[in-house]
């Protein structure tokens, strides 16, 4: 296996040379890893269902149907609490509670097991992250496939209704929940600090917490398929959700899990931001996907606690029988749907955000000038951010919500517009007269910036009560969200991948490998959804099995247009594990790109603490054409005078 | 930025162990605003689930005619969680200051986390002896999933002054460091982590008292 | 090699602006009107009813706007793509130093804040004039046709009760004693009212050819007015997630004649006289009554082994 290093080289995340190649597997066990987490998943969760049997086997709801939803909930819970102990998460947190220090764990382990436990170095948590992503990326894909051959005809049917249903939900909730930490998770955790001055995150271990709950969020969301499956897809929409069999449990811990988790990495994030900037780094020099991953960590923080509010109400009414949503006792399904919506807006925008991000930041490496209108791109991110939290009731345009609100929803809805406009002005300008290189990073962008302007148009349609009136539950949400998540997020996080993997693992993907991937990937992808916005405005609602014979021509087209946008995400999965795991490395030059980012002037994978002394910035990262030097002061030759940072 | 060309003019570096102890204070600083405002977002979802349900009164079941919580469980839990806030509070804004003694902070904080820890046990205790059925009305319905949440916070900041009593405890000098231990990065952090403790319990009196105007004083 | 930060000669801006603007321009006034004159008229929902013709001419009025706004971007893209790119690989060379342009700033935004604002006024209108355009418009809605009123007696509007459950529309006539009927059937021409509720989860009622759609909340009743232009036949979806046969939820109603209506609903009346006495009394929402008053929780028995002891001291098992 290639990614076994020499003895002599510098492998990721830093170590000596001339370290033995290796070492024995006995001491792997040594330490907390996967296998001790998951032994303690296992128990937790047996010791939790026991528990949930205990405290309610008398109780009458439960004996008359058969279905336990406190021994599940309490399993799910105590399985991940099981997970966490065994990899050793809560080892320092106990510590700490008879006043120990804080450990410095085995940071200069250079092994591949590194990868395998929990690691207080974000280099690593960023790379754990990505090949989880692409894990529940693919897996969720997976699922919208049975859901595309289901849908190749009317009335000849591959599943069964109820089991339809599950893979609907299975599928969304697994992208919407999973991948929202797609960007912000690999890339955030790994770049901010490089991209800022840093050698470290203000709270690695909540950051290393955070993506630890991912895997338990997976799979606890997977098992839900075991007990039943969820019948409400991912917006978990209260009076079915209460009805629900134990399927919904999993669905309402996962999510729990998730937002937990999204909270942790945006509240690490922000005040590593904000304080770890090096000096230089004032705010209108950072790079503008700091920026972009900023103000979505706020919204993290800000939204995702709702959630959490939210899916512990459900569980609650589901296990001990509270009526939080049930009209007949006094609650309301509108307040799910008031609640789950003042977090899905915003979610949504935590999902825009970071595509932005990586668009804007990586405009000026391949058109070889600055950005333009740095100030107004930065205004435009926040406006975005803030209007995120106004906007929620278009959701609710039709439930029969109070009437005077439509007009300021829809008002604020429209203003939202103005600042998502401001990522194409930017564009524009950056692009303009520009002295373009199409690399296969750049495709992605280029890609990314067609289908989200589709999207985005799409969206003012909803926005409009007339026009939303048609579009609502319809299959033209559908393609209007797929064009902005999976055609604007994803295309960019595809970006990411080719352009930032050279920094993160010295390895780069093969680019005509990646070129295939871009034009098979772009041309499928508009195939599968542009006729989307067709079916629904025809009539087809989401979610159903059963639509108008009329629409089953349409509905063929996008069902195999599907399996070719399949394929060619298998194409990046060859091109992926060839580059990274198969070849040998090769020698890379250091900045292939010749990047101005302060992250490309470490080496690539960059070693342990980032940078050798805390670098001194000059100027901005975007100065192409000016002739400016290069953004930092990296290490000082010759003896230098120590200077407070107060001094500076 | 004429002092970052000087810089580069004279070879200078930066003292990485300073910036390290202003970045980590500051850390600190963001960090317990950041925990302010999660909870209060969490909280905040139960209160607008409070009038919302109010305003909507469906079935006429928001709250059966004089439906309130035992005031022998929620009068102690606001007393308790409101005493120790206070204390707190006021206790650890002298432990800052130069000269100050640190075994008063010590047993305050040592009472403190006594006091959160009860009151945490007497709310759980309390759904144990429920004058309603959780599902009897909306008003309910709120009050089961909002105070055992609640309960779960008061733990929360009990944990957050347990560590730093033990830390302060265990390496004595950390709590009023003197001439070089003021330089350490373990001070900076303690410092930190103790100011953004004494903003979390303050938050965590006014909250007690606002979820017992929302449950027991409200009509 | 380091070029001043002031733009380049101006003749280079306006040399690439004016060609773009050209092609724009041209393309614009081209696709525009057949977007608005030729596919505006055959945009789905069609004209059947006059919420549907509110929802064609939403679609056609934001199609024609966002046709301008699309293709400048697009041919902004294909130029930049043709033009603006590197003369070939070892062309190392940077771009000029642009980092904004206010004059360009401020007219993209500005423009952008107008369209934004006129889609406001645009929709809110529309919502306005059309009384509601046929969304679901809550228990109390505002902009209301002549005829309506919130008191029951007051309301000479043509009534329809829209009932969802897992997984099955039935309707009923308040008008007719309150029958219930397994399919929608409504008179041409004339001013009706949807109440729709539900009885058990979430649905929405998509009225696809009359332009409709309201939810179905239990609990609540959700109102949209129509005026059906058309006689004939319409497809009837559920919109919301409700359960595995959400896909099967659907139904066809009918556009008749007032005579022909009148003809069915008699006929209607002879088929149901005996399951109408025994219907829950018509109400816009369907909520568990007991003996006429509200529900007491107070009455409810509680099982003999419940875990969650009551008020009164009685021995409970379990726990």
């Amino acid at each position: 296996m290639a990614i076994e290093t020499p003895v002599g080289e510098k492998v990721a995340g830093g170590g000596t040379p001339g370290e033995p190649v290796a070492a024995p597997l006995q001491s792997y066990w040594r330490r907390p890893n996967l296998l001790t987490g998951l032994a303690g998943g296992v128990i937790g969760y047996a010791i939790g269902h026991w528990f949930g049997n205990y405290l309610a086997w008398n109780n009458q709801q439960i004996k008359g149907n058969g279905q336990n939803d406190f021994a599940l909930t309490l399993g799910y819970l105590a399985a991940t609490i099981g997970w966490l102990v065994g990899l050793g998460v809560l080892n320092y947190p106990v510590a700490k509670m008879l006043g120990h220090r804080p450990e410095e764990p085995d940071k200069d382990d250079p092994r591949l097991s590194r990868y395998f436990r929990y690691s207080l170095d974000h280099k690593v948590v960023g790379l754990q992250y990505l090949a989880a992503m692409l894990v529940y990326f693919f897996v969720a894909g997976l699922f919208a496939l049975v859901i595309r051959s289901e849908l190749l005809s009317p009335t000849r049917h591959l599943l069964t209704p109820d089991k339809y249903v599950q893979v609907v939900g299975e599928h969304g909730t697994m992208m919407m929940m999973m991948m929202t930490s797609a960007i912000l998770g690999p890339f955030g955790n790994y770049l901010i600090p490089l991209m800022i001055g840093s050698r470290r995150m203000a709270f690695p271990r909540l950051e290393a917490l955070s993506f630890w709950l991912t895997p338990a969020a997976f799979v606890i969301l997977l098992s839900g398929i075991v007990v039943g499956g969820f019948p409400t897809g991912w917006t978990g929409y209260a009076p079915l959700a209460v009805q629900a069999r134990e399927g919904q449990d999993a669905y309402l811990v996962a999510f729990g899990l998730m937002a937990c988790s999204m909270i942790l990495a945006g509240f690490n994030i922000v005040a590593t931001t904000v304080n770890f900037r090096a000096p230089g780094m004032t705010w209108t020099r950072l790079p503008l996907f700091v920026w972009a991953i900023l103000v979505t960590s706020m919204l993290m923080v800000l939204a995702a606690p709702i959630l959490v509010a939210a899916t512990y109400m459900a569980l609650l009414d589901r296990t001990a029988q509270t009526a939080l949503f049930d009209v007949n006792h006094g609650g309301s399904s509108f307040l799910w749907q008031n609640l789950f919506w003042f977090f899905g807006h915003p979610e949504v925008y935590i999902l825009a955000l970071p595509g932005f991000g990586i668009a804007l930041e990586l405009l000026p490496v391949f058109t070889r000038k600055p950005i333009f209108a740095y100030r107004t791109a930065v205004a435009g991110m926040v406006g975005v951010g803030v209007l995120s939290f106004f906007v929620w009731q278009h959701h609710l345009f039709v439930s029969g919500i109070n009437p005077d609100m439509r007009p300021v929803v829809m008002f604020t809805t429209e203003l939202i517009s103005i600042p998502t406009g401001i990522i194409y002005l930017v564009t524009v300008g950056t692009m303009w007269r520009a002295k373009m290189r199409i690399t296969v990073p750049m495709l992605f962008i280029l890609g990314m910036l067609f289908n989200f302007l589709i999207g985005g148009i799409s969206g003012v349609f909803l926005s409009d009560v007339p026009a939303d009136g048609v579009a609502h539950g319809s299959f033209f949400v559908m393609a209007h969200f797929h064009y902005t998540i999976m055609g604007g997020y994803i295309f960019a996080f595809f970006a990411g991948i080719y352009y930032w993997l050279p920094k993160m693992m010295g390895r780069r993907l093969n680019d005509r490998l990646g070129k295939i991937h871009f034009g098979l990937m772009f041309v499928a992808f508009n195939s599968t959804f542009l006729p989307l916005f067709a079916v629904g405005q025809l009539g087809m609602p989401r979610r159903v099995f059963e639509y108008a014979q009329r629409l089953q021509a349409l509905n063929v087209w996008v069902s195999i247009s599907a399996f070719v946008l399949g394929l060619s995400l298998l194409v990046f999965v060859f091109n992926f594990l060839k580059s990274t795991v198969i070849d040998d490395r090769r020698d890379l030059p250091e900045n292939p790109w010749q990047s101005r980012g302060l992250e490309w002037t470490v080496p690539s994978p960059p070693p342990l603490d980032n940078f050798a002394a805390i670098p001194i910035v000059t100027s901005g990262p975007y100065e192409y054409g000016t002739g400016a030097g290069p953004m930092a002061v990296l290490a000082v030759a010759g003896p230098g005078v120590a200077l407070r940072e107060d001094q500076l | 930025m004429s002092e970052v060309d000087d810089a580069l003019a004279g070879q200078l570096v930066v003292d990485a162990a300073a910036h390290e102890r202003k970045a980590a204070l500051g850390s600190a600083w963001t960090g317990s605003r950041l925990f302010v405002a999660m909870s209060t977002m969490v909280f905040g979802a139960g209160a607008f689930a409070y009038f919302y349900l109010h305003s909507l009164d469906n079935n006429g079941l928001w709250r059966a005619p004089g439906q309130r919580p035992s005031a022998f469980i929620s009068v102690p839990v606001l007393a308790l969680s409101v005493a120790a806030s206070l204390l707190y509070v006021a206790i650890t804004r002298r432990a800052g200051r130069p000269n100050a003694n640190g075994n008063d902070w010590r047993v305050a904080a040592a009472i403190c986390v006594l006091l959160l820890v009860l009151a945490a046990g007497i709310q759980f205790w309390g759904m144990r002896r429920l004058l309603f059925f959780p599902g009897s009305s909306g008003f309910a319905s709120l009050y089961v999933a909002t105070m055992p949440l609640f309960g779960v916070w008061l733990l929360i900041g009990a944990y957050w002054v347990e560590v730093l009593l033990a830390r302060s405890l265990r390496v004595r000098w950390v709590l009023t460091p003197v001439g070089e231990n003021a330089d350490t990065e373990e001070a900076a952090a303690f410092a930190g982590s103790l100011d953004g403790s004494r903003l979390f319990l303050g938050f965590l009196g006014l909250l007690s008292v606002f979820l017992y105007v929302l449950f027991s004083v409200l009509k | 090699m380091s070029q001043a930060q002031a733009p380049a000669p101006r003749n280079e801006n306006r040399y690439h602006l004016t060609r773009i603007l050209v092609v724009w321009l041209v393309l614009s006034l081209v696709l525009t009107p057949i977007v608005y004159f030729v596919w505006g008229p055959n945009m789905p929902p069609g004209d059947a009813a006059n919420n549907a013709a509110d929802q064609q001419f939403a679609n056609t009025v934001l199609s024609a706007v966002a046709t301008p706004v699309v293709l400048f971007v697009w041919v902004f893209l294909a130029y930049a793509l043709i033009f603006f790119r590197r003369k070939d690989a070892s062309d190392e060379e940077d771009g000029p130093p642009i980092k904004g342009h206010l004059g360009f700033q401020a007219g993209w935004l500005g423009l952008t804040t107008v369209i934004v604002l006129s889609m406001f006024v645009f929709g809110t209108s529309e919502l306005v004039t059309a009384n509601g355009a046929g969304t679901g418009s809550g228990s109390s809605p505002i902009w209301t046709p002549a005829g309506y009123s919130g008191q029951a007696q007051y309301n000479k509007l043509f009534q329809v009760q829209v009932i969802g459950q897992q997984w099955r529309w039935t309707f009923r006539y308040p008008a007719y004693q309150g029958v219930q009927t397994t399919q929608l059937v409504i008179p041409e021409g004339v001013q009706i009212q949807f109440n729709t509720t539900s009885i058990d989860v979430i649905h929405s009622f998509w009225a696809y050819e009359l332009g409709v759609k309201a939810d179905a909340v239990p609990g609540a009743n959700n109102i949209a007015f129509v005026v059906a232009n058309r006689l004939g036949a319409f497809s009837i979806r559920c919109a919301e997630l409700c359960g595995p046969l959400h896909g099967a939820m659907s139904s066809t109603g009918v556009v008749v004649s007032q005579a022909q209506f009148n003809a069915w609903m008699s006929g209607q009346l002879t088929v149901h006289a005996q399951d109408i006495p025994l219907l829950p009394p018509y109400a816009t929402i369907y909520l568990p009554q007991v003996d006429g008053g509200l529900y007491d929780p107070n009455q409810d028995p509680l099982p003999p082994d419940a875990t969650i002891p009551t008020a009164s001291p009685s021995p409970s098992a379990g726990s």
